[in-house]
């Protein structure tokens, strides 16, 4: 079997790139079987994972038109557009002469009659509904650059203009171009990416060729086939740009998807008074759109009405719209709920008005933990730890648990998991102990959060007779049991502090702690410590003898002690049982204390001459 | 599917180059295309070098700049990926000179001792901070012609022909500095890495 050593070399040489095939193979045998190895190769794993993924771009938060224009802005402020009479002097001139040449060929042509006032304008007409069902063919001819025949000629640069679509003068998009570009928005909205970042991707080729993406969008979901609608929906929700929220506000009339995208609009922009009493006096008083709301699923009713009760209350809101909005979230609280945790972790709603609303619903915990663990997304993870650490319950323990392999959360969970309240809470973190993928400092230090969270509660779960200590380290079980002083606490460190692994300092500072704080139910298990004792480890011996002395006197001592003739005692042992005779109990504790002090501070091998 | 996409594609060249022409003609609409199209990669790179998000983007229009003015003297035909990134570069290094070379840079030796240190400090703790912290730390020691290898080719996958232009050096040197680049981290890593028993 490889060595360890061996290992570190190939662990090493595999994060440089540089390790064959055989070695890995040698390597990866040798951390199937060692522990110690299988810890640093998932440490490796963490580092070359964070090196491919470093730094992920804020790109989200960057407004790429606003920064185009800030480089315009800039390029205005370091490289003037140069005037048209020096720049374009050749291009004036050629403009000049074609613009005479017409004014005289217009002069020949109309004669007496005069030139028009005005060109006349050809109709553009759009395709019903009807001959294209879904949409898209509409939208595409009536919004995007028509060649010259379709359109009058002057009216092709104001529309390139507007659009910014023309790419180059005389070169419109050709039918060809369009009905590819429809069929890849289609197919894009049939299949739509659930992320802005996929979505982005994907509408790229289209955005850069210069498509309408907005007014696309907007006409697919209103006449598109129900698939494309609720796609464009979705799609306009991801566009960036006040255009796109608007096209979203517009269309929450629509009967088919007016729900969806109030619901989608409302996520991302939140709900001021003035839009939230907008919306009600719609639905008030406007039967088309009150016709419109009763199609609404009652989950995103819920959703409304949670989404305005976050705001209120608003000038608008006053105290009967109020209660036609509580009851209208009472209509589906599970479903409210699941709306404001989805809104909660897209950050879009103010966290001080949503909780006690989503408070307000009895056993909210269930629902929630069902949604976290069926949304795997790490922006829901984070919600539901931070929902965790502000409501501790014993219902959280069991999401907790799992959430603490999560490479990401994972030792956040395990902190959290320690502070909830709870048998439970305990008995995962002792399954948990026993666990290879969590560290022990991780684990100990989520131990000592749950002991400070509630120390008795932990004393009385590790008592002896609970089960619970045998998944426990003894250095563990011993540094919780310390931090609640008491003599139940005392007792347990009684019993365990003989335990292998345990260093001197720590059993010195167990064995003070007995003295300080143990009774009468402490002498029993030290005199059998006593015994098992190693007759070289005079330091430990001595330290139980002064505890027993403090603790139960001399009769403590001498059964301890055992059969031994006195004569047959050692000097420190002689002293201790003379010491210990003193019958004040008091008396006896402050000499021992005293002791005990003295013999922390000096090293273990001085203790016969601090007894004297 | 793929003459699809091979069309695309080299729709999208052309495109470019048009852009490119009538941004090198004076055409401001045509380079804010540009912009639009090269700034995720531009601004993604130059995050990763100088770790701030707002000196990434001031840095990011400054490139946008700089390359209006020198539109001329890029390859006509050429890609503009690796052009508009050699300027980025160069400004990242302008930025650390006028920065000095360790005001920002994190210093590896306290999160070390956090780490090895048995301090019960529970979110202190949390491997997954310390792996980016120390990684982000030990990037950042890197001398900076290794940063911006190690940040081109591993972490963003260009290839090395690409890493070589952008750099304006040999692709046998990128290979080197690239190596140079990962053994380095590993020493600056190996406490966390092999070392440290739980």
């Amino acid at each position: 079997m490889s060595s360890c050593r061996q290992s570190d070399r190939w662990l090493r040489a595999a994060f440089a790139g540089e390790l064959g095939v055989g070695e890995r193979l040698l390597w990866e045998q040798h951390v199937a079987e060692c522990a110690r190895c299988q810890r640093a190769q998932a440490r490796q794993s963490m580092l070359l994972e964070g090196l491919h993924e470093f730094r992920e771009a804020p790109l989200h938060r960057v407004d790429i038109d606003a920064f185009v224009g800030r480089v315009q802005s800039a390029l205005d402020a370091e490289h003037p557009v140069p005037q048209a009479s020096e720049a374009r002097r050749p291009w004036a001139i050629w403009i000049a002469v074609a613009a005479g040449l017409l004014l005289a060929l217009g002069l020949w042509r109309f004669g007496g009659e005069g030139i028009p006032a005005q060109t006349p304008t050809v109709p553009v007409v759009a395709p019903t509904p009807e001959s294209h069902p879904n949409g898209l063919e509409v939208a595409a001819t009536e919004t995007l650059p028509l060649p010259a025949i379709d359109s009058p000629a002057g009216d092709a640069p104001r529309k390139a203009k507007v659009f910014g679509e023309l790419r180059e003068e005389g070169q419109p998009f050709d039918d060809e171009r369009r009905a590819q570009a429809l069929a890849e928005l289609r197919t894009i909205l049939a299949d739509l990416p659930s992320t802005p970042e996929a979505y982005e991707t994907r509408v790229q080729a289209l955005r850069r060729a210069g498509w309408p993406m907005v007014a696309m969008l907007g006409r697919a979901a209103r006449d598109g086939q129900a698939t494309i609608a609720s796609g464009a929906v979705r799609a306009l929700a991801m566009e960036r740009g006040t255009a796109a929220r608007r096209e979203l506000w517009e269309l929450r009339e629509q009967a088919d998807v007016g729900s969806l995208a109030v619901r989608l609009w409302l996520q991302q922009e939140g709900l001021d008074p003035q839009a939230a009493s907008q919306l009600y006096w719609e639905a008030a008083h406007r039967p088309e759109v009150r016709q419109a709301w009763q199609r609404i699923p009652s989950e995103d009713l819920a959703g409304f009405a949670a989404a305005l009760l976050a705001r209120a209350p608003g000038d608008s809101m006053d105290g009967a719209f109020c209660a036609d909005l509580l009851d209208l979230w009472a209509r589906d609280e599970s479903a409210g709920v699941v709306w404001v945790l989805d809104a909660l972790a897209a950050q879009r709603l103010p966290w001080d008005n949503m909780l006690p609303l989503l408070r307000s619903v009895p056993h909210w915990e269930p629902v929630a933990q069902a949604w976290l663990t069926s949304n795997q997304r790490r922006s829901a993870t984070s919600l539901g730890l931070e929902l965790a650490q502000r409501y501790p319950s014993d219902s959280w323990v069991g999401w907790l648990h799992n959430q603490t392999h999560d490479r990401r959360f994972g030792a956040e969970a395990l902190a959290c998991l320690a502070q909830q309240p709870g048998p439970n809470c305990l008995r995962a973190l002792c399954a948990l102990r026993q666990d290879p993928a969590i560290l022990e400092t991780r684990w100990l230090a989520a131990w000592q959060l749950a002991v400070q969270a509630d120390g008795p509660r932990v004393v009385a779960a590790i008592r002896p007779d609970s089960g619970a200590p045998s998944e426990l380290t003894a250095q563990a079980w011993l540094e919780a049991l310390m931090l609640v002083p008491g003599p139940e606490a005392a007792l347990g460190v009684a019993q365990c502090v003989a335990e292998p692994g345990l260093d001197g300092y720590l059993q010195s500072a167990a064995l003070a702690f007995v003295a300080e704080h143990g009774d009468d139910r402490c002498i029993e298990p030290l005199q059998g410590l006593f015994e098992l004792s190693s007759v070289e480890d005079d330091s430990l011996r001595a330290r139980i003898l002064i505890t027993l002395g403090i603790l139960g006197g001399e009769p403590a001592v001498r059964a301890a002690l055992g059969v031994e003739p006195l004569g047959a005692l050692d000097r420190d042992q002689q002293q201790v049982l003379a010491w210990s005779t003193d019958p004040n109990p008091r008396t006896r504790r402050e000499r021992g204390y005293l002791i005990q002090r003295r013999l922390q501070r000096l090293q273990p091998t001085l203790a016969s001459e601090t007894l004297e | 599917m793929q003459r699809r996409s091979l069309r695309l594609k080299l729709d999208r060249a052309g495109e470019e180059r048009r852009d490119w022409q009538a941004a090198r003609d004076g055409d401001r609409d045509a380079y804010g295309r540009l912009v639009a199209q090269h700034f995720g990669g531009v601004y993604g790179l130059l995050f990763r070098l100088v770790g701030s998000p707002e000196d990434a983007e001031d840095l990011a229009q400054e490139t946008f700049v700089r390359g209006f003015g020198a539109l001329p003297e890029a390859q006509e035909g050429g890609n503009l990926r690796p052009w508009f990134t050699r300027i980025a570069v160069h400004l990242f290094y302008d930025h650390l000179r006028k920065r000095g070379r360790g005001a920002g840079v994190v210093q590896l030796d306290p999160l070390a001792e956090q780490v090895d240190g048995r301090e019960p400090e529970p979110m202190a703790a949390m491997e997954q901070r310390e792996a980016q912290a120390l990684l982000g730390a030990a990037i950042e020691r890197l001398p900076q012609h290794l940063q911006v290898a190690l940040n081109l080719r591993v972490v963003e996958g260009r290839d090395y022909p690409e890493v070589a232009r952008t750099m304006g050096v040999k692709v046998a040197t990128v290979r080197t500095q690239v190596h140079q680049a990962r053994r380095l981290l590993l020493r600056l890593l190996s406490h966390w890495l092999g070392e440290e028993d739980r």
